[in-house]
């Protein structure tokens, strides 16, 4: 059964464009002037009860328009959508009771009382009785580990702490479907993967439905089984996330810095750049073609390694890539 | 039903817990609004070397002050900035998306921090009259429940008037200038001055705007009491407050479906 289903949505409204300088500004005063934005452009999708998505799309491109929309937040321009059999226009208060959220860069959670607090408020929201909420905190307590930080003002949580609290408080319910917009903007890699076993396990156990916006890559990579890419409003690609890994995720960056300068040989799959004299190099490797272990273990045998990362390329050149590669089907098919 | 009172009661409690940890804003809030009344008390004690104005006497001046205050400045609602707030950083998406009707989860949030000034800044206001202007003798204890009930409607309808005009930020970007109409409005028309010291023609305008009925109703009920005037007073404020809830209800209704929220 499908947990979303929309309709040729269309997401368009109205914002004052100034032009620059002063007498612009005094000319908006006496006469503004308006511009359309299309948000979202003929989006249709359908996502599965119990599949784990990626919604992904560089800044701007409507991913957190859409998720509004599907909570029933925004209203669209035309268009239908279905969530959990509902419209969540005309049904937004019931949808509620089976949808969490969390907008990785807000916070639902009271700044000045601890995550406790906010916790007994969101059940008293959720109509969650008594007994039930102290056993569902009890268990969202320990999957998450929110034991030793459960009383201490939510100002004084890590960033890390906060966001395990969100999550954890956007589950108190038992909501079918989670909308994850960037859940793991600007943790560290240790907390990141954290977040993605325990939403992992929430999927696995009760078959939450999730819909994830991120612009880290791993984070497709590591929970969703299907992504689909979104451009300035447009839906661009749909496709199951192990052939995005294979054509599009498999690269990675690897940075090295040398004790003395050298000189990188050629690599079949390896773009090199080098910086200053031959000290640090890029090394952009597709993985298809060439191992990692195998690049890395070249340069360990030309010189004195002094650091090495690995990385994933930005979310934007992967997107930058899908489109390129779009276009380029769509101009052999015309 | 009672499922859905107990929902707004936990958000009432819960803002009161918040509220109870903002410990230094309330005593600078207690300083100033002793400072302002100590202010007002000595440019009408100037004023009153000439006698009573408009059958108001010294006395009930100050006490009227200290009640006009005690509604806007004590247990006044800051509704319309966290409405703004809300919009322009976009958590406005965290309340629309939770099975709770966002004017009255607002409602609910906003009387935890008004309870606890009532009880802070009400023992206040008693203290700062006995001890700048001793007891009114105008007042008697059978005002105290209408008393109480028109100071209720006064709040309420102070967070309503608010709230109709914060909701304007789901449509425009600034509407700064209502609220400023509104407090200047609220300022003169009350506040600052009983409607009896306006002109004739205005305190005819004014007891037919609401604005008049958020300070001076509860003001004018506690200084000069009758049973009479308190009815009338009364039963104005709840006409007004009912104006001014159906107007938020359905402009909310209307403004739901245009909001936009930024970054998405």
């Amino acid at each position: 059964m499908a947990a979303i289903v929309t309709e040729n949505i269309v997401k368009t409204y109205r914002t004052r464009i100034k032009s620059e300088g002063l007498s612009a500004s005094f000319r908006a005063l006496v006469k503004p002037e308006w511009t359309e934005v299309e948000a979202v452009r003929n989006v249709s999708i359908e996502i599965e009860k119990g599949e784990i998505v990626a919604f992904i799309g560089p800044n701007g491109a409507g991913k957190s328009t859409f998720i509004k929309m599907l909570c029933g937040i925004l209203h669209p321009t035309s268009g239908d959508i279905r969530v959990l059999g509902m419209s969540p226009v005309k049904e937004r208060r019931k949808l509620a009771m089976g949808i969490g959220t969390v907008f990785g860069q807000k916070s639902q959670l009271w700044l000045h009382l601890p995550p406790l607090d906010s916790f007994t408020l969101l059940a008293a929201i959720y109509e969650i009785n008594d007994d039930e909420r102290k056993r569902r905190v009890g268990e969202l307590t320990e999957l998450f580990g929110l034991s030793e930080f459960l009383k201490t003002p939510v100002r004084k949580l890590s960033l890390g702490q906060r966001i395990r609290c969100e999550v954890a408080a956007s589950l108190l319910h038992k909501p079918e479907l989670l909308f994850l917009d960037e859940p793991t903007i600007g943790l560290d890699v240790v907390v990141k993967q954290a977040i993605r076993e325990l939403i992992l396990r929430d999927n696995s156990e009760r078959n939450t439905t999730v819909f994830l916006t991120s612009h880290d890559p791993a984070d497709v990579e590591n929970l969703c089984r299907r992504a689909i890419v979104i451009d300035h409003g447009e839906v661009v690609l749909d496709s199951p996330v192990e052939k995005l890994r294979s054509e599009y995720l498999g690269k990675k960056l690897v940075e090295v810095s040398f004790s003395k300068p050298q000189t990188i040989p050629d690599m079949f799959g390896v773009e090199i750049s080098t910086d200053f004299q031959g000290l640090k190099s890029t090394l952009a490797v597709d993985t298809k073609m060439r191992p990692i272990a195998e690049v890395l273990e070249t340069l360990s045998t030309i010189g004195n390694v002094l650091d090495i990362t690995i990385s994933n390329p930005p979310m934007e050149e992967i997107i930058a890539s899908i489109f390129r590669e779009q276009e380029a089907l769509n101009r052999e098919r015309e | 039903m009672m499922k859905k009172l107990h929902k707004y009661t936990v958000i009432t409690k819960v803002s009161l817990a918040n509220a109870l940890t903002y410990r230094s804003t309330t005593y600078l809030r207690f300083f100033f609004y002793t400072f302002f009344i100590y202010v007002f008390m000595s440019l009408w004690r100037a004023i009153y070397q000439q006698g009573s104005v408009h059958g108001y006497g010294y006395v009930q001046m100050v006490w009227y002050l200290i009640m006009t205050e005690f509604v806007s400045f004590a247990c006044g609602s800051d509704i319309y900035s966290t409405m703004n707030d809300e919009v322009k950083s976009g958590s406005i998406a965290y309340h629309l998306g939770r099975p709770s009707h966002y004017v009255f989860y607002q409602l609910a949030n906003s009387m935890g921090q008004v309870l606890l000034n009532m009880m802070g800044f009400g023992t206040l206001a008693i203290v700062i009259g006995f001890v700048f202007v001793g007891p009114l003798f105008t007042f008697t204890m059978a005002g105290l429940p209408p008393l109480i009930l028109s100071v209720t409607l006064s709040i309420l309808l102070n967070f309503f008037i608010l709230m109709l005009l914060g909701l304007s930020s789901f449509v425009i970007e600034d509407n700064y200038a209502f609220y400023l109409i509104y407090q200047k409005a609220t300022f003169m028309l009350g506040m600052f001055l009983p409607v009896e010291f306006l002109p004739s023609w205005l305190q005819k305008i004014a007891r037919n705007l609401p604005f008049s009925y958020v300070h001076w109703a509860p003001a004018k009920i506690f200084v000069d009491y009758s049973n009479g005037l308190a009815i009338e007073l009364i039963s104005r404020q709840a006409l007004c407050l009912l104006a001014a809830i159906t107007a938020t209800l359905l402009s909310y209704h209307l403004a739901i479906r245009r909001l936009q929220v930024n970054g998405g």
